[in-house]
């Protein structure tokens, strides 16, 4: 008998122990309703006047969570405004990284196991991120007369979120961590990509402000990380993971479209994109500019028959003159016999005269001197005027018109043959240019059906391994939640199993 | 005998030379200080800007042991708590416990003893030196510390040049004393285009800080605030939300400033413009500049020693008031920090 009520005893110990094992470590399946708020000064001499407000961290759960939203939705809303017909690609850069680091900072700290750790935490990144893009001006700088519909949104977030704060913490302490964060802030002037930081940064460790030391001091830190431990449901957790996840394809898709921008902002992708819209204008400008050149050339070679044509007209004109000038020769060889005429006479008086005047020094006139000279002249100006004949006679010769002709059509020939050569050579050049032109064209698209097909590749291969990492994530979801959801009940309406 | 007093004499006077020209370190186990120069040695008349560079350099004493409880206003907690990091690196053995707290919880905790230092933004009122008074039959002493300056603060593009005290009491008076009249937009300033119909928005503190009770004395003459005025949690988010708002303007401690801000500048009593500077803190050509105080109870012609007298030493020397240029305040002038080491001694 004793001996049977000793194994009941053992069985129903052991089952007992067996039972506690399977149940969460954490506590009670059901949370009870816990009060977060302002910390009390314990340790000090004398207790501080309370009076703070006080929540619930279930409400504050719900509350911090919303504000995420809210807060993301503001950023997005106003990158979006950044962004539309923005054509400058660091502003849209910018704009993007601004909304994805926003967007994954925020919801992670919203996905945070301790409530009161989060609004801490959601007041460092709004508060930085505010000291960023507003107090330092960065904004503007960035965005220009942009900047406004950012700093909007920025402070509304921030306002909001100091308001979450004062559910928790008291007016002493919420201008504690004002000055910490602005103290901090002072300390880190270079510091731009603020929405990493968190509270335990410079709260707690080595270069932990002495701010943060004296609302240590006021028990501020004796909620922060205490909720967690409290908390440590399945079905919270569970909660935090979906949160957490759904979120995510958005997230990943302003990932992606960050990494466009900030590939697009690149200078060396922006040089090479702008070395590929400088050769594909100048593909496009080719034809044209090909019609521009053979245009100029064409133009060119009537110039330079024109100007032939001149010359000829020129020669010809020229040869006109001379045939003018021989035939007015005609003339003035008819003048220059009456002139020897005149000064036959001429000399014969004066002959008369001046021997009247030497005649005690020369020697005796002689009739056949004169007479000689005068002949010899007579045959000078009939040899001239037999030349001028026949000058004339060659002038006004049907031969040399013709002779004329000959040289004239023989150099119009060589000019048309000349144009001629130079249009073939042109028209062949620019068949073979055409023809390198399409070649290119071809090579191009199947450039551009050989990058589809790879980005097509990548794409699937990357939402393969999301998938991959989504379902791993799950499956630890599930290895996390097993027990709670076993002992702790059915998952929180709408929830997805 | 007497070649060993005059050995000991010489040691001495070495000791007292190489403690004036040298580091802070602990001057050995003698317990010795070096005497306060008498005042008036350094710098001239109250109002005279200064180096700090010219006050006495801090020397520690050896073996100093205890505890310090510091309860106080949040805008002066921030300096004491930068000096108990400094020092805690001069004194691993004195434990410090910090706590900031609403401005009015700082002086009744200096009333029951719970507090050894109580940092003040503003002075002590005559209620409150009343009570103190009552219980201990003497008052308590109020050490300046640093000097800081109630700043105006409106946005960076607001062309506003200048304001005068009626003018800030007709912008963030609910009831404006005589002779002033309410200002609800900056036309009414004088501003023009843009601004001529444009309402002002306000900025400021909560009545628990030192800064709004201060601003309420000094320009709205104790008259209430106007009820649009939005309360921010500290100084940093009051400038943010002028930085954020054009039509705003706001009052905060000068440390804040940023680059998209403007201060505007003040008039004076006597009706020039002064921006918030140092020498004219200093001068009180600026009219809203004030003192930052630690309250202690001393008892008097009795020395002030311990932990809390060596804490309040310390920010009373070169290197006291180097820190408080660090932490974005003003320091003081040298007449004005041997006026707080006469109250420490005496």
């Amino acid at each position: 008998m004793s001996l049977r009520l000793f194994a009941l005893v053992a069985i129903w110990i052991a089952t007992f122990v067996c039972a506690g094992c399977a149940m969460p470590i954490s506590g009670p399946a059901k949370e009870t309703p816990r009060q977060v708020g302002p910390a009390h000064a314990g340790s000090t001499k004398g207790a501080l006047a309370s009076g703070g407000p006080t929540i619930a961290s279930a409400e504050l759960d719900e509350l911090t969570r919303a504000f995420a939203d809210r807060y993301v939705g503001l950023l997005s809303s106003a990158c979006d405004a950044l962004k539309k017909d923005n054509s400058d690609l660091v502003q849209r850069r910018e704009a993007q990284e601004l909304m994805v680091n926003g967007a994954t900072n925020v919801y992670d700290i919203a996905s945070n196991a301790d409530a009161f750790t989060r609004v801490l935490d959601l007041v460092v990144v709004t508060t930085l991120a505010s000291q960023v893009w507003i107090d330092d001006d960065r904004a503007t700088e960035i965005f220009g007369d942009r900047a406004e519909v950012l700093v909007r949104a920025l402070h509304h977030g921030r306002v909001e979120a100091w308001a979450l704060a004062a559910q928790v913490l008291r007016p002493d302490q919420i201008d504690l961590l004002d000055y910490l964060l602005w103290d901090w802030r002072r300390q880190n002037p270079d510091m731009v990509r603020v929405y990493f930081v968190r509270f335990s940064n410079f709260a707690i460790g080595r270069g932990k402000s002495a701010d943060a030391e004296v609302l240590a001091a006021g028990g501020l830190f004796g909620s922060v990380g205490q909720a967690g431990q409290a908390i440590g449901e399945a079905r919270l957790l569970t909660e935090r993971m979906f949160y957490q996840l759904k979120r995510e394809p958005t997230l990943l898709r302003w990932q992606a479209e960050a990494l466009q921008d900030a590939a697009l902002a690149t200078p060396e992708v922006g040089r090479a994109l702008a070395d590929v819209h400088r050769l594909t204008d100048e593909v496009e400008q080719l034809p044209k500019n090909v019609a521009a050149e053979r245009q100029a050339l064409l133009a060119a070679l009537d110039e330079r028959m024109n100007r032939a044509d001149a010359t000829i007209a020129n020669v010809r004109a020229t040869l006109g003159d001379a045939n003018r000038l021989v035939t007015s020769l005609g003339p003035v060889s008819d003048s220059l016999k009456d002139t020897f005429k005149m000064a036959d006479a001429l000399f014969a008086r004066y002959d008369s005269w001046d021997r009247w005047r030497t005649a005690a020094r020369s020697r005796p006139f002689d009739i056949r001197e004169y007479t000689t000279a005068l002949e010899q002249l007579a045959a000078s100006a009939g040899m001239v005027n037999e030349v001028l004949k026949s000058s004339n006679e060659l002038l006004a010769s049907s031969e040399w018109d013709r002779r004329v002709q000959q040289v004239s059509e023989s150099a119009d020939e060589r000019v048309r043959k000349a144009v001629g050569e130079s249009q073939q050579v042109v028209n062949t050049f620019f068949w073979r240019a055409y023809a390198a032109l399409a070649i290119l064209f071809v090579m191009l698209i199947i450039c551009l059906a050989t990058a589809f097909v790879l980005m097509r590749r990548l794409i699937k291969r990357v939402a393969s391994n999301t998938a991959l990492l989504r379902s791993q994530g799950d499956r630890a979801v599930g290895r996390e939640a097993g027990p709670g959801a076993g002992a702790g009940g059915a998952p929180r309406e709408g929830v997805p199993g | 005998m007497t070649r060993l007093l005059l050995t000991m004499a010489m040691a001495l006077l070495w000791a007292l030379a190489a403690g004036c020209s040298g580091p802070i370190k602990p001057r050995g186990q003698s317990g010795d200080r070096v005497a306060a120069p008498p005042p008036g040695a350094e710098g001239a008349a109250t109002g005279t800007p200064v180096s700090s560079d010219v006050l006495p350099p801090y020397v520690p004493v050896a073996g100093l042991t205890g505890e310090i409880t510091s309860i106080g206003a949040s805008t002066a907690t921030h300096l004491v708590a930068r000096f108990a990091a400094e020092f805690r690196k001069i004194y691993p053995d004195v434990t410090l416990q910090v706590t900031a707290s609403p401005i009015s919880i700082g002086p009744a905790a200096l009333l029951e003893g719970r507090a050894d230092l109580v940092p003040m933004s503003r002075p002590l009122t005559p209620e409150e030196v009343q009570s103190f008074t009552k219980k201990y039959g003497y008052p308590p002493t109020e050490i300046k510390v640093a000097a800081d300056a109630l700043a105006i603060y409106v946005g960076k593009k607001n062309p506003v040049p200048g304001l005068t005290l009626g003018q800030l009491d007709g912008i963030f008076s609910q009831a404006q004393r005589t002779g002033t009249s309410s200002i609800e937009t900056w036309g009414q300033l004088g501003l023009t285009g843009e601004w001529d119909d444009l309402p002002i928005t306000l900025y400021g503190y909560g009545p628990e800080e030192g800064a709004y009770q201060i601003f309420r004395q000094q320009v709205l003459h104790d008259k209430p605030f106007r009820l649009s005025l939005r309360v921010e949690g500290g100084g940093s988010s009051i400038v943010q939300g002028v930085a954020a708002d054009p039509a705003a303007i706001g009052f905060a401690s000068v440390s804040f400033a940023c680059k998209a801000v403007r201060v505007v500048p003040l008039a004076g009593a006597d009706g020039r413009f002064y921006a918030p500077t140092a020498q004219s803190v200093r001068s009180h050509d600026y009219p809203l500049g004030r003192f930052l105080y630690i309250c202690v109870n001393k008892p008097p012609r009795q020395p002030f020693g311990g932990p809390a007298a060596e804490f309040l030493r310390l920010l009373l020397s070169r290197e006291g008031q180097q820190l408080v240029a660090a932490a974005g305040n003003i320091p003081l002038d040298a007449a004005t920090v041997n006026e707080g080491r006469r109250s420490l001694a005496e």
